[in-house]
């Protein structure tokens, strides 16, 4: 049986290969080597780090039982990174049954705050570090509602289309297209803002 | 003094055994341990003794959670084969058996019924961990190390 | 500006608009410095995002990572018919005599030995629950030289028992 260090070179369709054929050792190296961004995509998408890593590992559980399905259409990570994505959409429908819809997703539905949004002129992120950039994106994905967050995450970050979205998010295109216009203009607020606290 | 035939070699075999005792190191009668219970926690205490730098960072390396502080801290002289009980909180006891090898078999005993046993052998510088979840998203641990 | 434009101005950008209405934004977006800004400021705010996607490292390693998937991957296996199992059983009225001696000859050879170099079974561990209400797993982590044992309470156990078998407090208090 290959070594730990034998597997840390395969290349991941290798590796699929061999986890397909039950080789478990395999499938860890696989989930080793993508954890992180498996991780950080369910994170981005729930806001929890508790349910971000049981979500992920229900995702690595559930990649491994449907293995003999994939078959090389996308890369690997892609494939996981939508079982992942569906896994989260599942938990936070489950969630949005019990709390009250937020106050943001009310003012988009309600129309017309994203149009009162002054627009952002400068690049509000120019001269800063990319950690820190990062850093800013975080904390205003964080205020963001998970409608607005998902929607950005989907197109911004998986290049989903307009119609794909909808499909996963179980809503019009419409519906999608007014989401991420509101999202993406609350974002560009929000990171002019922190810059301006930055500077006052 | 007739000489006996079988002298020579019983006396061979003695001084082999002998040799076999002073030659090689003897173990140690007793085993000495170290046995904590730390608790786990993303949000910081000032109640609370941190554990020393290199528990933490061998926690934080393995675990999620980001403050470990110490309960409890106890050690114990177990002499071979015996087993001594450790009251590690008020509801909960350790019992450390020393075992050959030296292995050591740690039950866990939570409100006087039995919880988990486990055996293992014991190394010098590697930590066995005995640990779940607690309320408010916290853990605790009982961690054993071996003493010098 | 009417919110149907800004809408199709964001599709404009996002490259969903077909080709015909695409070629009317273009011409539309000449005479509107209003548009303009604004689809500036969209397609400021999609690049800063692609290019800056928050990194968040897992918070748990490597080994507690995997070892809890594993886990519920050989929880959620059926049990695997082992068609050697039986021949094995058979086997072993004779060889366990045999090992038996071969162990004592091993053990005695071991015992003369001056220096104990790195053990390869001393990282083999026996690990059992003696509760009905409690599961664990475990295993060992290379890197910080540790041994884990992780209890938890069994879900259904917990919903169905009282809450004087909370095993968290039995620890902790």
């Amino acid at each position: 049986m290959a070594t730990k260090q034998e597997h840390a070179a395969l290349t991941d369709e290798k590796l699929v290969r061999l986890a397909q054929r039950g080789d478990m050792r395999a499938f860890e190296e696989l989930v080793a080597r993508h954890r992180d961004k498996i991780y950080a995509r369910a994170f981005s998408m729930v806001r929890n780090e508790d349910d971000a890593v049981d979500l992920s590992q229900e995702a690595w559980v559930k990649a491994w039982q449907r293995l003999k399905q994939f078959q090389g259409e996308s890369s690997f990570v892609t494939w996981m990174t939508r079982i992942v994505i569906n896994l989260c959409l599942d938990h936070l429908r489950k969630v949005k049954r019990h709390r009250a819809e937020s106050i943001e997703l009310m003012e988009e539905e309600s129309g017309g705050v994203e149009r009162q949004m002054p627009v952002v002129q400068v690049n509000p992120t120019e001269g800063l570090e990319r950690g820190e950039i990062r850093q800013r994106i975080d904390k205003a994905m964080g205020q963001l509602s998970y409608e607005h967050r998902t929607v950005l995450i989907l197109h911004e970050f998986e290049q989903l289309e307009y119609k794909e979205i909808a499909k996963r998010m179980q809503c019009s295109i419409g519906t999608v297209m007014s989401r991420l216009f509101y999202a993406r203009r609350r974002m560009a607020n929000l990171l002019a803002s922190f810059k301006r606290e930055e500077l006052s | 003094m007739s000489r006996s035939p079988f002298r020579r070699p019983f006396q061979f075999a003695v001084a082999l055994f002998l040799a076999m005792f002073l030659a090689f190191p003897v173990q140690a009668a007793n085993l000495k341990l170290d046995a904590k219970l730390v608790w786990g926690s993303d949000e910081p205490s000032k109640e609370h003794k941190p554990v020393d730098p290199a528990l933490a960072a061998t926690l934080t390396n393995t675990f999620k959670w980001k403050h470990y502080y110490v309960i409890t801290n106890v050690v114990t002289d177990i002499p071979s084969r015996e087993t001594r009980k450790v009251k590690i909180s008020e509801p909960c006891t350790i019992e450390i058996t020393e075992l050959e090898g030296p292995k050591i078999e740690v039950k866990v005993i939570g409100k006087g019924k039995p919880v988990s046993k486990t055996v293992k052998q014991i190394q010098k510088g590697e930590v066995i961990t005995i640990g779940g979840d607690a309320e408010n998203k916290c853990a605790w641990f009982i961690v054993i190390t071996q003493l010098e | 500006m009417k919110a149907e434009l800004e809408l199709k101005l964001q599709a404009y950008l996002d490259g969903e608009l077909s080709a015909g209405d695409a070629r009317e934004v273009d011409a539309s977006l000449a005479h509107d410095p209003e548009a303009q800004q604004l689809l500036a400021e969209l397609r400021t705010t999609v690049g800063v995002l692609r290019d800056n996607e928050p990194l968040m490292p897992l918070p748990e390693s490597r080994d507690f990572y995997w070892s809890k998937i594993e886990r519920a991957i050989e929880s959620a296996q059926p049990e695997r018919v082992q068609p050697l199992l039986a021949f094995w059983y058979s086997l072993r009225r004779i060889l366990v005599p045999v090992a038996g001696v071969a162990l004592v000859l091993f053990l005695g050879i071991a015992s003369l030995k001056v220096n104990t170099v790195s053990d390869p079974l001393a990282h083999l561990a026996e690990v059992e629950s003696l509760s009905e209400h409690v599961s664990s797993f475990s295993f060992r982590s290379q890197s910080q030289n540790m041994f884990v044992v992780w209890l938890h309470e069994n879900a259904d156990e917990q919903a169905a028992t009282d809450s004087d078998d909370d095993f968290d407090d039995a620890v902790l208090q």
